[in-house]
């Protein structure tokens, strides 16, 4: 049924390289980075033996600073897309389920919130909680659930409408049992893909709050250290080595969790 | 027959009398600062900064590159002995740019204006306010504070204003129509474009105050970013940079040096970035620990990382070179961790657990918090907050940055002042440093009133020198106390200066002669339109 | 059907009502003293030392020391007169500000919906028919990989090809300067290339996305499989049954998008030194001007709840079943 049978395997399994990839160099970054990136030195060196990408304002590697950069984009990036996944589950599985009034206020919720700008939105939220990654987490999980739970939700109604899940419901069947063995296998695909876009979705709003400057301090994203580097006019002073390789690390990542949600998307219908 | 004249006059080595300066027919200045507002009685947007100049208004004096009081609208002025009378005359002719002439009852309304409606603070012990003379007049105050008032007001709005215009005028402050524009300074407020965020001024001739007026017109241009504003003015589209406190930043004008045509505006900047020790608690009320503190930072890092390759190491007095009454004997700072190290064993700060990190001398552990300053533009903040962070963990001494307080304001300053902090990094602008000087920022307790005060360092020398010198009747006073200031830092070391900054206005050479570069403030000021000709 | 349109204006005049009070709150309690950033933070704290009296005044008369319940009533008060207050920042009436920064940004949103929306179903059509041809293997790996660089990096990687080191178009704003008739309109349409450009070109991989992946499933229904087999012509099919049942998707979105017209892309704006609606929304929550951040909010607000309603009249009236498909792609 699905002409594109051998394609989606070759992009889902590139997709699942590089995010395995990042993976790796986000669990081994003290190994893998030579430096410690918050070690000072001399600022602006162009790339060389000891320095790979050279270093940045305060005499930083910038390499090292790109390795643990990894770790700080991922973990945003996928507590971001767990949260949001969590939320809309739950709502999906409940509204679908029960309909009635739950639905119908489930449905109003996210409609209003789908009309609130979610930057400044956003941006107004991290005004409120205290810097750091979890802030942002926060942040970020209660503007971008909206897209998760509406699709979620009609799927579950689409499988409440099958006739077996309906049969189960007049036997008796206790109802954890019908939501978490029968309906939620059901949306193991349709998660885990909008799980991998949440995760691309989510680096790409990090990667854009930090290049305005709203983003983490403490911990350096590749968001951040972009960020610095425009804000150094690394752009006019010509130091590819600085602003290149967040934006290649950022697009590249996001493109894996990309491949992975869209051609395994594919797949699932 | 100008060109005759002049060529003449080169070839006979003699310049003659009346030879006439070649004007410059439109000066066209760049800022970063928005061209939306056209209100004088206040500083906002690029006009009102632009009237630190004594663009289109009158302003009595301005601050000369040495620091010292000129008059400008004032044709002379004098301070009495003992403070409380000032007496002046003023140019006559002077108009407004309605038409109508500047009258002694206009001045009369400005000081009553200045005085009851804006509630200028320093105008509070005005009691008589009287024309003594044609274009003559004196101000008599109850407390000494002539010398006050004049510096602190001097390109404050501290100007003539029309009293047909502003008489009765409660909401001063949020006037829209082009009369809130007007003034009697040497330029007049033609129109301005607040799509392309321009505004033109043309000469008013009646109003040259220190001189003839050899700039014609005047547009001022403001460009979305400093680096948007270089590359125009390699194009030759503007002439030269103005922003009030703002000076084109290092990393920026690396890429400008060199450039034919263009003066990259180098010297000295009296902003500076100060850290200051939590001394009404443990261990910053411990003179040992901040001196030794004082060799534990690394200043070259910092000075890189505010300045670029300009900076420069600060010394112990706090204030730099650019600022008035600077004293060039007291010694410089050093980064010396392992000198830090040694006076730390020595005060008694040291690992006695073993967990790598110093503890206080009665064992407790130790985690120094560091707030940098909040403000709308945080980076460089938090990279000197990142430098003094390392450096004082490469020596042992356990810290961490203030997560709440560099996003909240409101937290922000109730810690500091509270004195919730062991370490604080603010800021002073240009603008306090011309008079009140970085100690203003150091302050633990002010004198009365409110008012924010964001130092630790409870000492009677401090705040006496502070308000004898901001309050000096005259600058002999102003100095002596500015001296007694710098000492106390260099004994106490209870803040210091992280660097020397250096600032950048730069401008084109190619077309005009006369530009005069003053030390932080750059080409464009009050004598510039005197004193630029054309080529 | 009256009815049904009661009901569905009366939801969306609750929704605009919720979100107006959503967005008051959310910006009033916001953590720091708007008084600073409505006078400047150097203004403040100078008028703090000389001048605190005349702070106390300003702060009275912006009412900020009032309880959050009566600047409330009074903001209601004041939206139902559609009087929306001064810019804390340039004091100019909201609406001023707006309608200056609204014009600047439908210069940008107007022709890339247009270009935009045309480009992408076209190019999903095609690609849509022909799953796995050579045109859908090029086009779709393509479109994706360029929604996956973020905005703000493309629009940076783009300014410094064709700004810097072209010098093909200029760094920034939207005008230049002391330029009239003609020469104006020409010196806008130079500012405007890049940051349109980079809209279109995310706009369309968006509606390509979705064009194709609408049409693709539809091919492969039942009812056009049957009608395949009927004999009728592949043309026929295609524009009577293939295009029709597309549409309801793809116009779903494109009146979504038509919602989005006035709110302006933050991060391009910002990049490109574009005064629109975007821009000022970005000053307006940083700098803590609660008049202009509260009219953004209601403003997006009411643009998304009509643009939802524009929707659903439109579904209803291409496709009276009013199915209740999610769009694959957002």
């Amino acid at each position: 049924m699905n002409k594109k049978k051998r394609r989606p395997n070759t992009a889902t399994i590139f997709g699942l390289i590089i995010i395995g990839f990042f993976v790796v160099v986000a669990l081994l970054a003290e190994y893998i980075a030579p430096y410690d990136p918050s070690a000072l030195g001399t600022a602006y060196l162009p790339p060389s033996a000891e320095h790979l990408l050279g270093t940045n304002d305060l005499g930083q590697d910038i390499f090292s600073e790109l390795v643990f950069g990894t770790r700080v984009s991922l973990v945003i990036g996928i507590f971001s897309a767990l949260a949001v996944t969590l939320i809309g589950t739950v709502l999906a599985l409940t509204s679908g389920y029960y309909g009635g009034w739950w639905d119908r206020l489930v449905a109003a919720i996210t409609d209003i919130t789908m009309a609130i700008p979610s930057l400044p939105l956003t941006m107004l939220l991290i005004a409120y909680l205290q810097s750091g990654m979890f802030s942002l987490i926060i942040a970020m999980s209660v503007t971008a659930w909206t897209g998760t739970t509406r699709i979620l939700r009609s799927r579950v109604k689409q499988i409440c409408e099958q006739p077996y899940i309906k049969i189960e419901k007049t036997l008796g069947v206790r109802t954890p049992v019908i939501l978490f063995k029968h309906i939620l296998p059901n949306l193991k695909d349709i998660l885990l893909t909008r799980m991998a876009l949440s995760v691309s979705g989510a680096m790409m709003t990090e990667s854009g709050l930090s290049f305005l400057g709203l983003g983490t301090f403490g911990q350096k994203s590749w968001g951040n250290i972009l960020h610095f580097a425009f804000f150094r006019n690394s752009i006019l002073r010509k130091q590819v080595w600085w602003y290149l390789p967040p934006i290649i690390c950022i697009s590249i990542s996001v493109l894996g969790f990309m491949l992975v949600g869209y051609y395994g998307q594919q797949r699932a219908k | 027959m100008l060109a005759f004249t002049l060529v003449l006059s080169a070839t006979n080595g003699t310049v003659l009398a009346e030879e006439a300066p070649k004007h410059v027919e439109n000066l066209i200045i760049g800022t970063t600062t928005a061209n939306n507002t056209f209100n004088m009685t206040g500083q906002r947007d690029a006009f009102g900064r632009m009237n630190y100049n004594g663009l289109t208004q009158g302003n009595f004096v301005y601050r000369d590159t040495n620091g010292d009081l000129q008059p400008y609208f004032f044709r002379t002025f004098e301070v009495s002995e003992d403070g409380t009378v000032l007496d002046f005359t003023w140019h006559k002719g002077a108009m407004w740019h309605d038409g109508q002439p500047v009258t002694d009852e206009d001045i009369i309304f400005t000081f009553e204006f200045m005085r009851d409606v804006k509630k200028v603070g320093s105008l509070s012990s005005l009691e008589k306010i009287e024309i003594i003379g044609k274009n003559a007049a004196r101000l008599t105050f109850t407390e000494p504070v002539v010398y006050y008032w004049l510096n602190t007001s001097c390109m404050n709005t501290a100007c003539v204003y029309a009293k047909h215009i502003w008489e009765g005028v409660e909401d001063y402050a949020n006037r829209m129509g082009m009369e809130a524009a007007i003034g009697c300074g040497p330029y007049k407020l033609t129109s301005y474009d607040l799509d392309s965020q321009t505004s033109y001024y043309e000469a008013v001739p009646e109003n040259a105050f220190l001189g003839e007026i050899t700039v014609d017109k005047v547009t001022i241009q403001t460009y979305a970013d400093q680096a948007t504003l270089m590359m125009a003015m390699v194009n030759g589209e503007c002439d030269a940079y103005y922003n009030y406190a703002n000076p084109v930043d290092a990393t920026l004008i690396e890429s400008f040096i060199g450039i034919d045509g263009i003066d990259i505006g180098q010297s000295d900047f009296s902003g500076s970035y100060q850290m200051l020790f939590g001394c009404s608690r443990s261990p910053g009320d411990d003179i040992d620990f901040r001196q030794a503190i004082a060799y534990a930072i690394d200043y070259p890092t910092v000075a890189t990382a505010i300045c670029g390759k300009y900076g420069r190491i600060a010394n112990r007095g706090v204030l730099n070179p650019a600022i008035k009454g600077f004293d060039e004997t007291i010694g410089m700072l050093e980064y010396n961790a392992e000198k830090a190290k040694a006076m730390l064993d020595e005060a008694g700060y040291v690992d006695s657990d073993g967990d790598g990190w110093r503890e206080f001398k009665d064992g407790t552990v130790m985690d120094l918090t560091v707030i940098p300053q909040y403000s709308s533009k945080m980076e460089v903040r938090m990279r000197i907050g990142e430098i003094v962070c390392t450096s004082l963990k490469n020596i042992g001494v356990n810290c961490h940055i203030d997560e709440e307080a560099i996003v909240n304001g409101e937290i922000w300053e109730d810690r500091v002042t509270k004195e919730e902090y062991d370490i604080s990094i603010t800021f002073c602008t240009s603008g306090v440093a011309a008079y009140s000087t970085p100690f203003r920022y150091l302050l633990a307790e002010l004198r009365e009133g409110r008012g924010w005060c964001w130092g630790s360092f409870h000492n009677p020398i401090l705040k006496e020198a502070f308000y004898n010198m901001t309050e000096a009747i005259n600058d002999e006073q102003y100095l002596k106390n500015s001296l007694i200031l710098q000492r106390l830092a260099d004994e106490e070391m209870f803040a210091l200066t992280l660097a020397w900054q250096t600032s950048f206005f730069p401008y084109r050479t190619d077309k005009y002669d006369g530009w005069d570069n003053w030390a932080s403030w750059g080409v464009v000021h009050a004598e510039t339109w005197f004193e630029l000709t054309a080529k | 059907m009256l009815r049904h349109v009661l009901k569905k204006t009366l939801i969306a005049v609750a929704t605009i009502w919720i979100i107006i009070t959503i967005s008051f709150i959310l910006v009033h309690t916001m953590p720091g003293e708007p008084i600073i950033f409505l006078i400047g933070e150097e203004e403040y704290y100078y008028l703090l030392d000389k001048d605190p009296a005349y702070l106390e005044q300003l702060i009275n008369k912006y009412g900020l020391n009032d309880s959050l319940n009566v600047q409330y009533v009074r903001y209601m008060e004041s939206v139902i007169k559609l009087d929306f207050g001064e810019s804390y920042y340039n004091h100019r009436p909201v609406i001023e500000n707006f309608k200056m920064a609204a014009k600047w940004t439908l210069m940008l949103s107007i022709p890339t919906l247009l270009i935009s929306s045309i480009l992408g179903a076209v190019l999903g059509v095609y690609a849509g028919i022909h799953p796995g041809g050579r045109f859908d293997r090029i086009a779709t790996p393509f479109f994706l990989a360029l929604k996956t660089i973020p905005s703000n990096c493309l629009s940076l990687l783009l300014l410094i090809l064709f700004a810097y080191k072209l010098r093909w178009v200029p760094i920034n704003g939207m005008v230049s300067p002391g330029v009239e008739g003609m020469d104006r309109v020409m010196s806008i349409l130079h500012h405007m290339v890049l940051p349109i450009s980079i809209l279109i070109v995310f706009r369309t991989s968006g509606g390509f996305m979705l064009m194709k992946s609408t049409v693709s499933q539809i091919r492969n229904e039942e009812y056009v499989l049957t009608a395949r087999s009927k004999g009728i012509g592949k043309r026929k099919v295609l524009f009577r049954h293939v295009l029709k049942n597309a549409m309801v998707p793809y116009s779903t979105s494109l009146c979504m998008q038509l919602g989005g017209l006035l709110s302006g892309a933050m991060i391009v704006e910002v990049v490109f030194g574009w005064r629109g609606m975007g821009q000022m929304m970005y000053n307006a929550v940083s700098r803590r001007d609660f008049a202009t951040a509260q009219f953004c909010f209601l403003l997006s607000a009411v643009c998304v709840v009509l643009s939802n309603l524009l929707g659903d009249i439109v579904n209803a009236a291409i496709d009276p079943r009013i199915r209740e498909e999610v769009p694959l792609s957002e």
